[in-house]
């Protein structure tokens, strides 16, 4: 337990020559769901980006189980273990279920082993494996999307916005299924906007503005100075009151 | 009964070519995103490579049709598709519609300019269907031959294969999942890279398969009629939508038979000698259809690309100034340049001015259009019917033409721009027709009124422009609710259209108007025997006939004046509505502009600058023949070297007429003419003589045509560095030279070739020169105004400077006016 799973160590990163995120320090252990909060244009979702190394890092480094990743492409890292649900609906929307099943075996599992898996989970898309994915309903998207987590058995889980436009029951749902996953010694790192949903069931959480992690600790701490965060209020800056 | 099956048979194998085409470039746009344009001519190129190995006497040659065959297919077509991925086509992800055609377009245009070159001895290539001619057999009494079986069995084959590898196969799914979201399957593990490979290396062997079946059935090889053929193709692949296979494979099969019964029911063309030529356009006429009867995107922004174009629009004073610079330069070389080279400059200048249109139509208002050259060579026969070639009896014959296209415009092209209120318009625009009808056939000069004229009249490049402008219009209205990739392909099957149907037409049309007259009151001989001389033009006076620096001098004048119109428009509210049309469809129409008005009217008047333009391009030629100068594949290359040259700048128009009617030619001319000095060297220099004779353009396009900039642009800033206080030096030190070269060679010092050879360099070094030392003195960087204000906080400078780059007043000038109200 002592072993971070997945460690960013001074990252700066960003699209083309503007810098986003600025110095960023994080680690994820194994069974930690780690809720990244924060406003808009915080750079929440280019963090995870440079977790999954869909965009490069311009310093600092990636560490996966305490090996450093260098150069590595984001196919090689969803082939070792780090699943990444990317914002919107993780789908090909013109390819039908059962081939978008198909894809998830990429990464090494077996299609028989994720049909099973995720049938057993989501029994309402087995009746619909030959319809297009992209007519399914939004939860149903958010479901085959959730069953590459479930089915591929990663060690990582990077989640990007798994509420957006979703109905609040479903993502309810879906929260469990990721305390689920978290329970059986994944690592998760969400970023959300809706900070409630998720810090119920997180353990650790930060707050990031202006592409700094200004704040981490204990989700039931970081709640009450959400708000301040999310309207830009100044004063703590990052330190504890206490 | 036999006729039935005959002809179906014949439709059937000819469809099923076509449907195995039609999923090649499905295959390839629906796992790429690029609608493969060199499509027809990598079928054409394997086709000839096939017939090499199979069918050659000497080199190569007579292997046997299964090794040729997979040789060809297996190794040469995969090969091809492979290449153009790795080298061309992968760069083209995230770029903009523009760079997207005209890449592939570049590509074809190579193909076709390798063909050329690798077989350019003009021997009959022949090859013979599978199995030979004699072998068939019979159902009934009509007979099927053992090539047809196999084509249609290939094509049935191919449909299963292809079905069972898209849907059945992961790497199959993975292409198809690359269209959808290129970053997921990275996520999920797979290669996007390995998978586009794959597509591209079946995409082209699909089009080997189609090249290879159907050049027997062809009689001998040619170049453009096999690419074309396989380009009918692309009717079938918009019919399946470019992403529906079987509906793809449908679609061909009914192109095939549509032809082949068109064939039986007008006796291959013998029974309606105007629509002879039919046969070979009705794909495309299918094309036009299927695209406007297709439903459309919804309107969209456009999307933030990688590569981001930033025209600059000059001044109206600048405009004025360069014109007049163009002119005064043109005239100094006038006094210098032997009457060949003047005419090669001459014809680079008349594309220049045909090349105004695309800026005008895509610069401007981004609507893409891949026929400039039909509308030119429709305006370049109606200034030939108006001045020459016409037989009017009557003058009210005329002015009965001149009513009709009268009322078409003040109803139909005139509101569009814009003039609907009043009925003034109207009434002016019938009465500007009738006595421009009238003061024509007076102005004649024998009693058969307009005709026979020995040269062209103004009003007859008038004629030349508004008639190209109604065509224009007419092509536009259905035409209209397209975009992007589908407005490319619409005029592109309207050039073909006109490359088939009118520059080979060849009936008389006479039209009797009733009441008037006896008989036939005016007869046209729309394209008289594949070839029509055309008059220089006459007037203001001025001869151009023998003339051919006034031809040049007269071109250079009229590509500044429509410049400086373009100019004009781009700066006035219209203008501005068309850049925004060009920004944000639909960001246009929630603020409830009208678009259809707006691209009606620019098409309209591009397609008359085309038709002004093509007209004097031809009159500078003297003729204009069916397969030269604006036929579709030439309208192609003079489309991708605009855009090459910068298709949002007035200069990108003259770069792109001066590389295809000029410089590639002169470069050729130098090459062979060291060829001939340097006999040692001849196979050495004519290679490279050749190299920029065959590929020159194609090259250009591939290696430049991703800048959506243009080339323009980079010499902007070149020159603009020299306009800096310190380069002063540099500037008078070029200036001195050039002049001094160009006194030295009027006085016969030196000749032409040292001249070039003399200017070129202090042309291409003193920006160079220029820029080598402004590093040390290290000034801001003013050509990206996005990034100021970044790294560092505003100053009054640096505003004051970003005013500058946009030609805003500066806050000085600004204080000048509003602190002096009196």
């Amino acid at each position: 337990m002592n072993q971070p799973l997945l460690e960013l160590i001074d990252v700066t990163a960003g699209y083309g020559r503007i810098p986003v995120i600025h110095e960023v320090n994080l680690s994820l252990y194994p069974g930690d769901i780690y809720a990244l909060l924060g406003p808009n244009g915080g750079g929440k979702s280019t963090t995870l980006k440079a977790c999954s190394r869909q965009i490069e890092l311009s310093s600092g480094v990636l560490h996966l189980a305490g090996q450093p990743m260098e150069g590595v492409t984001p196919e090689t890292l969803s082939r070792v273990g780090v699943c990444t649900i990317p914002e919107g609906k993780g789908i090909f929307p013109n390819l039908s279920v059962q081939e978008n099943l198909v894809m998830m075996t990429h990464t090494g599992m077996p299609l028989e082993e994720i049909e099973a898996v995720t049938f057993k989970r989501f029994p309402q898309l087995a009746s619909r494996r030959k319809q297009l994915a992209g007519t399914l309903s939004g939860g149903e998207q958010q479901m085959l999307a959730m069953s590459r987590a479930l089915g591929t058995n990663p060690k990582i889980l990077l989640l990007d916005e798994l509420s957006m436009g979703l109905a609040p029951i479903i993502v309810r749902d879906l929260y469990q299924i990721v305390h689920q996953i978290a329970g059986e010694g994944i690592a998760v790192l969400v970023v959300e906007q809706f900070a409630r949903t998720v810090l119920g069931v997180s353990n650790k959480a930060g707050i990031m503005v202006n592409g700094k992690i200004v704040r981490e600790g204990d989700p039931s701490e970081l709640e009450e100075e959400l708000s301040a965060a999310y309207l830009g209020i100044k004063g703590n800056d990052g330190k504890s009151e206490s | 009964m036999t006729e039935l099956v005959t002809f179906t048979v014949v439709g059937l194998a000819i469809g099923s070519i076509y449907s195995i085409a039609s999923a090649g470039l499905v295959v390839t746009y629906t796992t790429s995103g690029i609608f493969n344009f060199a499509h027809g001519a990598i079928g054409m190129f394997t086709a000839f490579i096939y017939w090499q190995l199979r069918w050659d006497a000497g080199w190569g040659g007579q292997w046997p049709a299964p090794i040729a065959m997979l040789f060809v297919l297996f190794i040469v077509a995969p090969l091809i598709g492979i290449f153009l991925q790795l080298i061309v086509m992968r760069g083209l992800e995230g770029t903009n519609e523009t760079t997207k055609l005209v890449i592939p377009i570049a590509v074809m245009l190579a193909f076709i300019g390798a063909t050329n070159w690798i077989w350019q001895d003009l021997e009959s290539r022949i090859p013979e269907p599978f199995f030979g001619r004699q072998s068939k057999w019979s159902i009934g009494d009509a007979y099927i031959t053992t090539h047809q079986t196999i084509v249609v069995v290939t094509a049935l084959a191919l449909a299963l294969l292809l079905k069972f590898l898209l849907t059945k196969t992961r790497i199959g799914i993975t292409m198809r999942a690359v269209v959808d979201n290129r970053e997921l399957v990275q996520l999920n593990g797979g290669k996007p890279d390995r998978a586009a490979l794959l597509s591209w290396g079946i995409g082209s062997m699909m089009a080997a398969v189609a090249g290879i079946l159907i050049s027997p059935l062809l009689g001998s090889l040619n170049v453009l009629a096999l690419t074309l053929l396989v380009v009918n193709a692309y009717a079938a692949a918009i019919f399946g939508r470019l992403k529906n296979l079987p509906l793809t494979f449908a679609g061909g099969l009914a192109i095939g038979l549509s032809v082949s019964y068109w064939n039986w029911l007008s006796g291959t063309g013998r029974k309606w000698p105007w629509l002879s030529e039919l046969r070979s356009a009705i794909p495309v006429v299918i094309l036009f259809a299927i695209l406007i009867v297709l439903p459309q995107d919804r309107l969209r922004g456009s999307s933030i690309m990688k590569y981001r174009e930033s025209f600059k629009v000059p001044s109206i004073k600048s405009a004025i100034m360069w014109g007049m610079v163009l002119i005064t330069v043109i005239s100094a070389f006038t006094l210098m340049l032997e009457s060949k080279w003047e005419f090669s400059l001459a014809k680079g200048i008349s594309f220049g001015v045909i090349g105004l249109s695309m800026v005008l139509l895509t610069g401007y208002a981004g609507e893409i259009n891949l026929a400039p050259l039909a509308f030119a060579g429709i305006g370049a026969i109606s200034a030939y019917q108006f001045d020459v070639g016409s037989g009017v009896e009557t003058g009210v014959g005329f002015a009965t033409l001149a009513v009709l296209l009268a009322v078409f415009f003040g109803y139909l092209v005139f509101p569009a721009f814009g003039l609907a209120r009043s009925r003034l318009w109207i009434s002016i625009s019938i009465f500007a027709f009738i006595v421009l009808g009238l003061v024509t056939l007076f102005d004649g000069t024998s009693g058969t009124g307009i005709a026979s004229r020995e040269s062209m009249s103004f009003t007859g490049l008038i004629v030349a422009a508004l008639i190209a402008g109604a065509v224009g219009a007419v092509v536009a209205l259905p035409a209209l609710r397209l975009r992007g990739l589908y407005l490319g392909l619409a005029t592109f099957a309207f050039a073909i259209f006109v490359d088939k149907m009118v520059y080979k037409q060849r009936q008389t049309l006479s039209l009797d108007i009733p009441f008037v007259g006896d008989g036939e009151d005016i007869t046209f001989n729309i394209f008289n025997n594949g070839a029509l001389n055309i008059p220089r033009p006459g007037f203001f006076g001025i001869d151009f006939r023998q003339n051919q620096s006034a031809m040049l001098i007269l071109l250079a004048t009229t590509f500044s004046l429509i410049a400086l119109a373009l100019v004009a428009i781009r700066r006035s509210t219209y203008g501005r509505q068309l850049s925004a049309m060009k920004d944000s469809p639909a960001a246009c129409a929630t603020l409830g502009l009208n678009m259809l008005k707006l691209k009606l009217s620019v098409f309209t008047l591009a397609a008359a600058i085309a038709g002004f333009g093509g007209a004097l391009h031809a009159a500078n030629l003297r003729a204009i023949q069916e397969d030269a100068p604006f036929t579709v594949f030439e309208g192609l290359a003079l489309f991708m070297l605009t855009v090459v040259g910068g298709i949002g700048y007035i200069s990108g128009a003259l770069i792109g007429g001066l590389l295809y009617g000029t410089a590639f030619l002169v470069m050729g001319d130098f090459w062979g003419k060291l060829a001939t000095d340097w006999a040692s060297f001849e196979w050495f220099f004519t290679a490279i003589h050749d190299f920029f004779i065959f590929l020159g353009p194609a090259m250009a396009g591939i290696g430049l045509g991703r800048n959506p900039n243009g080339i323009a642009a980079q010499i902007f800033d070149g020159f603009r560095i020299l306009r800096e206080e310190h380069n002063k030096v540099i500037l008078s030190v070029g200036l001195l030279a050039s002049t001094s070269y160009w006194a030295l060679r009027i006085a016969g010092v030196i000749d032409g070739w040292t001249f070039l050879l003399l200017f070129t360099p202090t042309l291409i070094l003193c920006p160079l020169i220029a820029e080598a030392r402004n590093k040390d003195f290290k000034f801001e960087k003013e050509n990206q105004l996005e990034l100021i204000g970044i790294e560092q906080a505003f100053t009054d400078e640096i505003v004051e400077s970003i005013e500058r780059e946009l030609n805003f007043p500066t806050s000085e000038e600004r204080f000048n006016k509003e602190g002096n109200p009196s």
